[in-house]
């Protein structure tokens, strides 16, 4: 009897040892990101970069778009052109936009796309619309989770650029794609791919949408960048090499970014 | 033949000064190549182009499409005195025969009517 109450007892605490050291290792790892190698700069020219620092942009974003921002400094710095003359706007307040001004807003609040929308709107008709070449929101990945309705999402966005586009006929309206994060990585992760709350497959959704809707030519699309690895493999999440922290960019992926930026603003 | 729908639109020409006097990027997106140079060579580039554009507003207006989508001059074409149709424009109007346009500007006005054709 006492044997068997032993036995009992031993095969608990090894269990309770290894669903320790599951629940320590694999339920929820952070892993440490290398950084792909950056060679960005030489995907554009020093002509590209100039013609897109002489125009005017409003640029409404939060964290990842202050990556974006930081490649591009990377970029012009290490072709000595002259960068953009960024310049931080806050929410409301409309700044006189001279050539090459890149006007940017820390735009609302995460979690909350529709008042990054409504302060984007409120800021190009309160005057930066009579001011800028090209106008864009960006949201975050945090603004679009596995229980967002990416459909109303879209449709308040398309409806909000449309009224837009033919108010502001002299403004070129980029559209953004949702950033990624990566993974998933640990138990926990794949639980929730599981039962379906599955972040980066509900903001696909959602770019799925902007994609079809704007296309090649209006579209910055960073989700497909960050999702496409240096040897061409492409995932709907954010591929770690670009990645600091699992969700920003690091100088990589920021610099491969703001090239995509820089081609997008030389659009025509 | 049948009618489809009739459309009639005026443009203010002091608009399209405005919008050619402040960069005028907007030509590019809503007129064809071969629009814009012949605006531009025109000897009144503003009422030309506002011309094309109550030309265009009014040939969507004869399709009867909802207008609550993106702006659609860009996917029509004006030549002549017809309307052709590309892209989503063509798509969402369906089976269409001929769009015709009668226009007319002065300094202050460019008015069109449009005729859209049964096929």
């Amino acid at each position: 009897m006492r044997g068997k109450v032993m036995q009992i007892a031993v095969g608990l605490v090894v269990l309770g040892v290894l669903g320790a050291v599951t629940y320590g290792l694999f339920w929820d790892p952070r892993p440490a990101y290398t950084a792909a190698p950056n060679d960005a700069a030489e995907k554009v020219t020093d002509e590209e970069l100039e013609q897109a620092a002489d125009q005017r942009v409003f640029f409404g974003h939060m964290s990842v778009g202050n990556n974006i921002m930081s490649g591009m400094r990377q970029i012009y710095s290490e072709h000595g052109v002259a960068a953009p003359g960024f310049v931080q706007a806050e929410i409301g307040e409309v700044p006189a936009v001279g050539e090459g001004a890149f006007v940017h807003t820390l735009i609302g609040e995460n979690r909350h796309p529709y008042r990054k929308l409504d302060n984007f709107e409120a800021m190009v008709r309160g005057g930066l619309g009579d001011q800028v070449d090209v106008a864009l929101v960006k949201f975050c990945y945090i603004d679009v989770r596995w229980n967002s309705d990416v459909d109303h999402l879209f449709n308040e966005y398309k409806q909000t650029m449309d009224a837009l586009e033919a108010d502001y006929p002299n403004v070129r309206f980029v559209h953004v794609t949702a950033p990624l994060t990566t993974g998933p990585y640990g138990i926990k992760d794949h639980v929730k791919q599981v039962v379906g709350r599955d972040d980066n497959a509900n903001r696909e959704r959602y770019n799925a949408h902007m994609r079809e809707a704007y296309g090649e030519g209006r579209l910055l699309d960073l989700a497909q960048l960050e999702g496409t690895a240096p040897d061409g493999t492409v995932k709907g999440e954010l591929y770690g090499g670009y990645s600091s922290d699992g969700a920003h960019l690091n100088e990589t992926g920021a610099s491969l970014a703001a090239v995509e930026f820089v081609r997008m603003l030389n659009e025509r | 033949m049948r009618i489809r729908g009739v459309g009639v639109d005026v443009v203010d020409v002091s608009r399209i000064t405005r919008l050619l006097e402040h960069r005028g990027s907007f030509t590019r997106r809503w007129f064809s190549t071969a629009e814009v140079e012949r605006c531009d060579t025109s000897e009144f580039p503003d009422r030309e182009y506002a011309t094309l554009l109550a030309a265009k507003e009014a040939a969507w207006k004869s399709l009867g499409l909802d207008g609550s989508g993106p702006v659609p001059w860009g996917w029509m074409t004006v030549s002549g005195d017809a309307v052709a149709l590309s892209g989503p424009v063509a798509e969402a109007a369906g089976d269409v025969g001929r769009i015709e346009v009668t226009t007319t500007a002065d300094a202050r006005l460019a008015q069109a009517w449009a005729l859209a054709w049964e096929p």
